[in-house]
């Protein structure tokens, strides 16, 4: 059976992860193609333009981070980078340089899938703006601007909303400290991260039953924030 | 108590010499009041006395003056002819020559016993300041503390601000005591330090220091580093110089004593990273090899079984793999933590964060380990933003939980918590499990150190790595049993002075917001 899913494409040059990610990208009915270096993916993007890119940040013949943002330059296909735990700054550095989301070594097929479907989702431009965005037991309406946890209203000030809503129209997707910051409070105050973690930690006790263990918004340390989407 | 150069001359000569005619003039007022009952051999003796007080008080010069005044004052108004300088008798040119000669001689007498108990009385203060250095130096924990001491001790025995200046580990020179704030003039210390720079280059000869005001610290025949005063010391004596030199040796002995402490600290601290070293290698061939050998069991059966194995075996050997790879995934995580946290590479990013937050990564992380206990969180709500790195935190609460989750039994509580006490926060893990070994307490937190040998899992380095971390930042970290069963890992971390303030948020209900 010839899998007929979307195209990926696999930018690593260690033979084993290779094997790996072909796998299990071929046994869930992923095209496939594979590059081992930087200059190979860039000619493999522009010929057979992949729905999907895995890049590993240690490539043999440039940096993952500048490879994306070349990518970026003209291409707007979702990059999810795959990198060593430890390397944190790395991660930030490749999301705010327009990467999608990041695995970190070694990670498991399910984890695997659940970026890419996250990712692909997401690149889909939605025609018309959303009216709703439904998580399950979490629902924003964007028109009445309203939030309902288990059906119940939950009253959010207006920056606790702007952050919510935020995450959630990238449900699944990990968000720098940075992009948040950029996209609530502006431009001028990107290194103002004690603005995200407190306003988090508010949102946290309105919507989460303990705001210790949260369901929802889940902090990746050193990097930032993800609206877990458990649709 | 300054037991320098600087009390001896330091009266102006002229107060000394107004002081010697004074004298004179006294003396002779009171030979003209007295003149009937004074003979000339009575105010001979008066002008002589004159003569041995100024000697005393005002020194060799004053002392000569008025042996002149003396014999002038002498001549003009007691000897015949009377106000005139005039001599009738040529037997009084002896007289006053007699007169000259013997004040000049108890003026000499005079200020030499004086200035041989002024010397004592020195030299006195000076051993006792040096005994007093010497004490102190003894008892100074380490070098800097040495450097600072000495400085200390230098400005008050000589009056001058004082910079000493020590070999850093390349051998180059940098201030390490000042009876300033070094931070005060930095240009100051930047010259201050090219000079002494110049003076060590020069393997301390004297004529160097004698030009920069740099003097060296010379312990046997190396130089351990140099000093300097601000203001320079004026006007010193070979009396002064030599004490000096016995200050600076005094210091320089001391210093080399701390360095020495110091390398041999360094000598042993070697000898446990060797040991250290040692047994690594035998745990990591040990635990590396266990899931090993594991994996490799599970998998080559899994390829050369020619008959399909039953799909109940088959699952166990597929857990097989991915439990052990997971293992050894957290055994390779802990080393290189623990290399990190060794090797003084730890590079702590602080960051304002809620204590909640890593808390929460934490429990998040550990979401499937954890799957079925119930954890207790208790954080005071008014808990200030924490100054920390939140990944290394972060770390530590993970290696605190899969600790307890580790050593209880199964489906047994967590309790996290948190407090202020007394300007800090402590942070508490407990869990219901067996609790510590006795006399566990302090070991829990050593490398490679594991409370049942051979029962749980891992290498003994989470809690060590928890340690490295907590005490980066400048914290604390302790464990006990509890009273009513289970242990406890207690954090303690210093609160921050001052918590940024976040930007109020309108705080009016928004639903009722619909303006766009």
């Amino acid at each position: 059976m010839t899998p007929t899913g979307p195209l990926a494409l696999v930018v690593e040059d260690e033979p084993q992860m290779r094997l790996f990610l072909r796998a299990s990208l071929t046994a869930h009915s992923f095209r496939l193609t594979e590059a081992g270096t930087a200059k190979e993916a860039l000619a493999s993007i522009t010929t057979q333009s992949p729905e999907v890119i895995l890049l590993d940040l240690g490539l043999p013949d440039q940096d993952g981070i500048e490879l994306t943002r070349e990518i970026r330059g003209w291409s707007s296909v979702p990059i999810i980078v795959i990198s060593a735990r430890g390397r944190e700054a790395d991660k930030v550095e490749a999301l705010d340089s327009g990467a999608d989301d990041y695995l970190t070594k070694p990670f498991g097929v399910g984890e695997l899938l659940a970026r890419i479907r996250v990712a692909l989702r997401h690149a889909v431009p939605s025609t018309a703006a959303p009216t709703l965005i439904d998580l399950g037991r979490l629902q924003i309406d964007l028109v009445r601007r309203e939030v309902a946890l288990d059906g119940r209203e939950v009253r959010l000030t207006p920056i606790e909303y702007r952050l919510l809503v935020l995450l959630a129209r990238n449900a699944g997707r990990v968000l720098t400290q940075r992009q948040i910051l950029e996209s609530v409070w502006g431009r001028r105050h990107v290194d103002q991260t004690h603005y995200v973690r407190v306003y988090m930690a508010n949102l946290r006790r309105k919507i989460e039953v303990d705001s210790a263990r949260p369901q929802f918004l889940a902090t990746e340390p050193g990097v930032g924030y993800r609206l877990r989407d458990r649709r | 108590m300054a037991v320098g150069s600087k009390t001896i001359h330091s009266r102006a000569p002229w107060r000394g010499s107004l002081a010697a005619v004074l004298l004179v003039g006294a003396t002779t007022s009171v030979g003209l009041i007295w003149r009937s009952h004074l003979r000339l051999p009575d105010m001979v003796a008066l002008y002589l006395l004159a003569i041995a007080m100024s000697a005393t008080s005002c020194g060799r010069g004053p002392s000569l003056l008025a042996a002149a005044l003396s014999v002038l004052a002498n001549d003009f108004f007691f000897v015949p002819p009377v106000l005139t300088f005039a001599v009738s008798d040529l037997s009084y040119v002896v007289t006053f020559a007699v007169m000259f000669i013997v004040g000049v001689l108890i003026g000499g007498l005079t200020i030499r016993i004086r200035r041989h108990e002024r010397q004592a009385r020195l030299q006195e203060g000076r051993t006792a300041a040096l005994y007093e250095l010497s004490q102190d130096l003894s008892e100074a924990e380490d070098e800097q503390a040495a450097a600072s001491l000495f400085a200390r001790r230098g400005q008050e025995t000589f009056g001058s601000d004082v910079t000493v200046f020590l070999r850093d580990g390349q051998g180059r020179l940098a201030p390490r005591g000042s009876s300033v704030s070094v931070g005060a003039t930095p240009e100051a210390h930047q010259r201050g330090l090219e000079d002494a720079r110049s003076v060590l280059e020069n393997g301390g000869a004297t004529t160097s220091a004698e030009e920069t005001g740099f003097i060296p610290l010379k312990a046997g025949s190396s130089v351990v580093g140099a000093l300097t005063f601000n203001p320079p010391l004026s006007s010193r004596s070979a009396d002064d110089a030599d004490f000096l030199d016995a200050f600076a040796q005094q210091g320089a002995l001391a210093l080399r004593g701390a360095s020495l402490k110091r390398e041999a600290a360094a000598a042993a601290l070697r000898v446990r990273t060797e040991e250290m070293k040692n047994a690594l290698l035998s745990t990591v061939s040990h635990d590396l090899r266990t899931p090993l050998a594991a994996i490799t069991g599970a998998a080559t059966t899994l390829r050369d079984d020619p008959l399909p194995t039953n799909g109940l075996e088959r699952t166990d050997l597929l857990d097989t793999i991915c439990e052990e790879a997971d293992r050894l995934d957290r055994l390779v995580r802990n080393l290189l933590d623990m290399t990190k946290v060794e090797s003084d590479a730890l590079d702590i990013k602080r960051e304002w964060v809620p204590l909640e937050e890593i808390v929460g990564a934490a429990l998040t992380r550990l979401e499937r380990a954890l799957d079925g206990r119930f954890v207790e969180t208790a954080l005071v709500p008014e808990l200030p933003l924490l100054s920390v790195d939140p990944v290394l935190l972060e770390q530590v609460f993970v290696n605190l939980l899969e600790n307890a989750v580790k050593y209880t039994p199964e489906k047994s509580n967590i309790e996290i918590g948190a407090c202020i006490e007394g300007g800090r926060v402590v942070v508490t893990v407990g869990d219901r499990g067996p609790g510590l070994p006795p006399g566990a307490e302090r070991r829990v937190f050593e490398k490679f150190f594991r409370a049942s040998p051979r029962g749980a899992q891992g290498v003994g380095l989470g809690l060590a790595i928890c340690r490295g971390i907590i005490e980066a930042h400048g914290g604390a970290m302790n464990a006990q049993n509890r009273p009513d069963g289970g242990a406890v890992f207690a954090i303690t971390l210093p609160l921050a002075a001052d918590p940024p303030s976040v930007p109020a948020d309108v705080d009016s209900p928004f639903s009722g917001d619909r303006t766009p």
